[in-house]
């Protein structure tokens, strides 16, 4: 009897803490919901910073959308990952998460590596019917004079789920001023990787207290030199790794010996960021595209950067690039609003404010000019040029990229820490991603190979 | 007699409710996010596949199946091992050599500012003070490379090469936390009673001697809390590898409680993650119930 | 004769004593400065001119006193809202959670009731639960109950307290029940026993309860990590991470001046504390 009415006391006890706990949780962003049809719709927007290094203006973006649209507000969100390196896991982690516990946002930046993910977990709403519908709003945009490959990236399956605001190509960065301390005159748009290395034994024969270049530690930007030396972490279809070949070994030989025989590199640091070491003057080159430069801007290194295309190897001046865009969420209670803010985010409004410095709009309609105003970055015209010349291959980004990412992570530590030799490293490395694929869950039909398949691939 | 044992046993029923009364707020938090949670991963999530998108699907054993099949596990227990062998004595001996020293300093006012001293880096924030220490160790610019440059010794590559890169996390996890096992020894000292020390002096005990007949005796209480409690949190460390190496290079500083967190809620893989989980819970298990079981060896409690 | 001996011996045991008092001192003063140097280095560094932050050799202390760095750093980074943020979770957990463990505390100690051994050991046994076993289950938990990106997902685990209604417990036993008695024979209500006559006499223990659970909560860095998403809500331990994010922008001594701001709470507390710290554990109970 007792016992019995003790457990009932705890049960109640424990479903009053619940409800409580339940409630409480909902009443944060369920307050909003009850918009009826005169009450202007709260579009949240999510982006993957934590808002620190955010101007008011841009802070401030969205309303001149407001002022255009007074029946909708957006807001930014902002969403902060930890990952290894900068890639977009743990952002889209968090976006799973808060869509799981119903507090997602409606639309959410998304870089390229997450859209297969993206789309074959269902998350993303297509905009094909909207676009359909309202060619106005894509013309106000000039979709039309975005590459169409970069384009292509957001779509899968015959969906389209997004249109691209800002599109990064990875070219060679280089400090102006210690080259000119050097006494080494810029390279020409039609360098090789010979030249590259020449410039690297000339800086450190010059005396200047730097290291002739950083290497790269994001991955994203380590496939431009593959792409440039003719390799690739995986097969065309994306099925296999390729990170083994003999081109992808020379590369990371060459980043291996750069830093442990030839004292042309640092070896990276989780402390000191490639980035870091470039503004702070260590470093004359490195490899990246132009969002470092909201980095230079920050420590008024105006004009004394300058970039060229990515020296000529065996895969030409090929280069790594790929795209960024808004996507709706599934989740959204108001599609069609919505959709209305993630189109705008392409135009030139848009553009204008939040890639002042920073990223590179993927639309040149307003992106020369943008990058010709700042002046931070000298000969930026080479990064339109990529797509111009059709120089690009985007980064190869399957469904499984979270595990691959933290795969590239591991291995590329192990090679800049000359932990393994080259080979042995991306034999294991090829061995882990293989695995990977087999005990995917994106890999089990027809139709989701079919998927995969349908993916864009350059 | 009848009513007397009727009342009797009102008064307990009475006591019973109000116990459990005072305990239930205790109870249900404890319950809702660690005994479900815990009770869960035992027996339903580590053989189940699920992420946040998939719902739990029973795989049996496969979980288990792939831990032979990731080629990180291996090393993950390993370092986690090492961390141990490593990490665990310097807290538990270096915290006790601390706190005997410390007690021995006769000063009232010195003995304050060392107990402030020694326990202060525990107090500040750890996801702070360890970009310092990120600093201090850099190869290229840090203080102690160029410490040892000064002293024409050769630079160590700390956090870039797994030779070292064990041995600089735990540094800082000695400077960071020694202090919680110094402060536990501490006390633990200045609860001896002054007599017996007296008494050992009166009897021409030397300062060693007493030490070791004495006041070790009588911590042992305090050594036992101390290395079950320094064990467990050796077992499921994360923050100092997190911050200061990332578990790198590569995965040559990466512990169990790390790659939980890499699989889990990093590349999605739930159901797997928890089977790490399953069997951190059964290591620590095994190793608590040992130290429970053998501690009358050597622990001896004032029985009074 | 002998008393001469006796007392050379004494003059000999002073100096020796004496002698070794010096040397302890030296020693641990040492290790004292060894133990402040990080410390040294961030506080001069962090007043350095931004451009030269990395300049070597380093300095232990200022040589420059560019305030300036700290008021950039208060001025562009969200301090004052990540402080608020740890504040408040800190402190709605040790200010609640320690009133729920000395009332379970005071429970086991003191009351008779069924299942009282099967009771204890279930709450002692999650000192010895690594939270990473049992984390993902427990963010399943959350997530049904909705708490993913609030801040109750970092209190609420940690209302139940372990440790504490260990050392609390242990504190309790050793009130003599006659003082009890007297109090109910007072006609003191359970409550009353519990609230002016037990728990004041436990003071100096629940400070040390307080503590404890204030480093180790304002230290947590893995619960945020996994529950927290939007950066209004950031605790400062991720805060503090983002202020990586300033370092290619800016520079170490900005980041530095951040981190020497971060330090100002948990010392102000730990100043206040840290008088009570050693009066209030006993751990010779230890055997349960």
């Amino acid at each position: 009897m007792k016992k019995k009415i003790i457990a009932a006391l705890l049960c109640v006890a424990m479903t009053l803490g619940l409800a409580a706990c339940g409630q409480s949780g909902k009443s944060d962003g369920g307050g909003k919901d009850a918009s009826s049809e005169d009450e202007p719709v709260h579009i949240k927007v999510a982006l993957f910073s934590d808002g620190a290094d955010m101007t008011e203006a841009q802070k401030k973006v969205f309303d001149e959308f407001t002022k255009e649209n007074p029946n909708i507000i957006p807001e930014f969100q902002y969403i902060t990952s930890d990952s290894y390196g900068s890639n977009w896991n743990g952002y889209l982690m968090k976006i799973q998460t808060m869509i799981a516990s119903g507090n997602a946002p409606d639309v959410c930046a998304l870089g390229l590596e997450g859209v297969a993910f993206m789309a074959m977990n269902d998350l993303g709403l297509p905009m094909n019917d909207y676009l359909e519908a309202h060619p106005e709003e894509a013309e106000a945009i000039h979709m039309d004079a975005i590459a169409d490959e970069l384009k292509d990236i957001f779509v899968v399956d015959g969906n389209t789920y997004g249109v691209p605001y800002e599109a990064n190509s990875v070219v060679v960065h280089i400090r102006k001023d210690i080259f000119e301390e050097a006494n080494i005159p810029l390279p020409d748009a039609d360098w090789t990787w010979d030249d590259f290395k020449d410039i690297c034994q000339q800086l450190k024969d010059s005396g200047v207290d730097a290291f002739p270049f950083g290497v790269p530690t994001n991955f994203f930007c380590l496939q431009g030199l593959l792409y440039s030396e003719g390799g690739a972490p995986l097969n065309d279809d994306w099925t296999e790794a390729a990170i083994n070949s003999p081109q992808c070994n020379n590369v990371f030989q060459f980043l291996q010996d750069s830093i442990w025989e030839y004292g042309y590199a640092p070896q990276p640091s989780d402390t000191i960021t490639d980035t870091e070491l470039i503004v702070q003057g260590k470093t004359a080159m490195g490899f990246w595209g132009r969002w470092v430069s909201d980095d230079y801007n920050a420590s008024d290194l105006q004009d004394k950067i300058f970039v060229q295309t990515m020296p000529k190897g065996e895969g030409g001046h090929n280069t790594c690039a790929g795209s960024c865009g808004f996507v709706v969420l599934n989740s959204t209670k108001h599609p069609e609003e919505a959709m209305k803010v993630a189109l705008w985010t392409a135009g030139q409004t848009y553009s204008e404010v939040f890639m002042k410095t920073g990223s590179l709009p993927a639309n040149p309609t307003w992106g020369e000019e943008i990058c010709a105003n700042d002046g931070i970055i000298d000969n930026y015209e080479v990064m339109y040029d990529v797509y111009n010349k059709n120089e690009w291959r985007r980064s190869q980004d399957p469904p499984e990229y979270a595990d691959l990412a933290n795969i590239y992570a591991k291995y590329m530590d192990i090679i800049y820490a000359n932990q393994e030799p080259v080979s042995q490293a991306l034999d294991e490395a090829a061995d882990e991603i293989n695995k990977c694929f087999e005990n995917s869950t994106y890999r089990d039909t027809d139709e989701e190979k079919a998927v995969i398949d349908s993916l864009f691939k350059n | 007699m009848n009513k007397k044992t009727k009342t009797k046993s009102r008064r307990a029923f009475r006591e019973n409710i109000t116990a459990y009364l005072f305990l239930s707020p205790t109870l249900l938090f404890y319950t809702v996010f660690t005994g479900i949670p815990l009770i869960m991963t035992i027996f339903v999530l580590s053989f189940s596949d699920f992420s946040l998108l998939k719902p739990i699907e029973f795989i049996g054993l496969t979980n288990f199946r792939q831990l032979f099949d990731d080629p990180d596990f291996r090393t993950v227990m390993l370092n986690t091992l090492k961390f141990v062998l490593i990490i665990a004595p310097v807290h538990i001996i270096g915290g006790l050599v601390l706190a005997i020293a410390v007690n021995s300093i006769k000063s009232r006012f010195f003995q304050g500012v060392y107990r402030i001293l020694f326990y202060f880096p525990l107090v500040v924030t750890t996801s702070a003070i360890v970009i310092v220490w990120g600093y201090l160790y850099d190869y290229e610019f840090g203080v102690f490379n160029w410490l040892f440059g000064a002293l024409g010794m050769n630079r160590i590559n700390w956090l870039g090469d797994s030779k070292w890169s064990l041995l600089a996390i735990a540094i800082f996890s000695a400077w960071k936390f020694i202090g919680n096992a110094f402060l536990y020894y501490f006390i633990g000292l200045q609860n001896i009673p002054d007599t017996y020390m007296e008494a050992a002096k009166v009897d021409g005990a030397t300062k060693w001697q007493s030490l070791i007949k004495i006041q070790i005796p009588m911590l042992t209480p305090t050594i036992f809390f101390v290395v079950v409690t320094t064990l467990i949190n050796c077992f499921q460390m994360f923050d100092e590898t997190y911050f200061l190496t990332k578990g790198g290079p590569g995965v040559s500083s990466q512990t169990v409680a790390m790659h939980i967190y890499r699989k889990g809620f990093q590349e999605y893989h739930f159901g797997y993650a928890s089977t790490l989980g399953l069997i951190l819970f059964i290591i620590v298990l095994i190793i608590t119930i040992l130290m429970f079981k053998y501690q009358n060896k050597w622990v001896t409690y004032d029985t009074e | 004769m002998e008393q001469k001996n006796n007392k050379r011996k004494f003059l000999n045991y002073r100096k020796n004593e004496r002698k070794f008092q010096l040397i302890l001192n030296i020693i641990l003063i040492a290790f004292g400065i060894l133990f402040l140097m990080p410390f040294f280095w961030a506080f001069a560094t962090s007043l350095r001119l931004p451009k030269d932050s990395f300049d070597l050799p380093p300095s232990f202390f200022p040589t420059q006193w560019m305030w300036g760095n700290y008021s950039h750093i208060f001025k562009s980074f969200n301090f004052i809202q990540f402080f608020w943020n740890s504040t408040k979770i800190t402190f709605l957990i040790v200010g609640v959670g320690t009133i729920f463990t000395t009332m379970a505390a005071f429970a086991i100690a003191k009351l008779n009731f069924k299942g009282k051994n099967f009771i204890f050991l279930y709450i002692i046994s999650g000192l010895l639960i690594p939270f990473q076993s049992y984390a993902i289950a427990q963010f399943l938990v959350m997530n049904k109950l909705s708490l993913i990106d609030t801040h109750l997902a970092l209190i609420l685990p940690y209302l139940a307290n372990p440790f504490g209604v260990f050392l609390i417990t242990q504190n309790m036993k050793g009130i003599p029940d006659s003082y009890i008695d007297a109090a109910i024979i007072d006609g003191c209500s359970t409550f009353r026993v519990y609230w002016n006559v037990v728990l004041p006499m436990c003071v100096p223990t629940i400070i040390v309860v307080c503590f404890m659970k204030f480093i180790e909560q304002w230290n947590n860095f893995f619960a945020p990590l996994i529950y927290i998403n939007s950066e209004e809500k950031f605790t400062l331990t991720m805060g503090m991470q983002s202020l990586k994010g300033f370092r290619s922008a800016g520079s170490l001594a900005y980041i530095l001046a951040g981190v020497m701001i971060s330090l100002i709470v948990p010392t102000l507390v730990y100043g206040f504390g840290q008088k009570f710290l050693t009066r209030g554990i006993s751990l010779s109970g230890l055997k349960s």
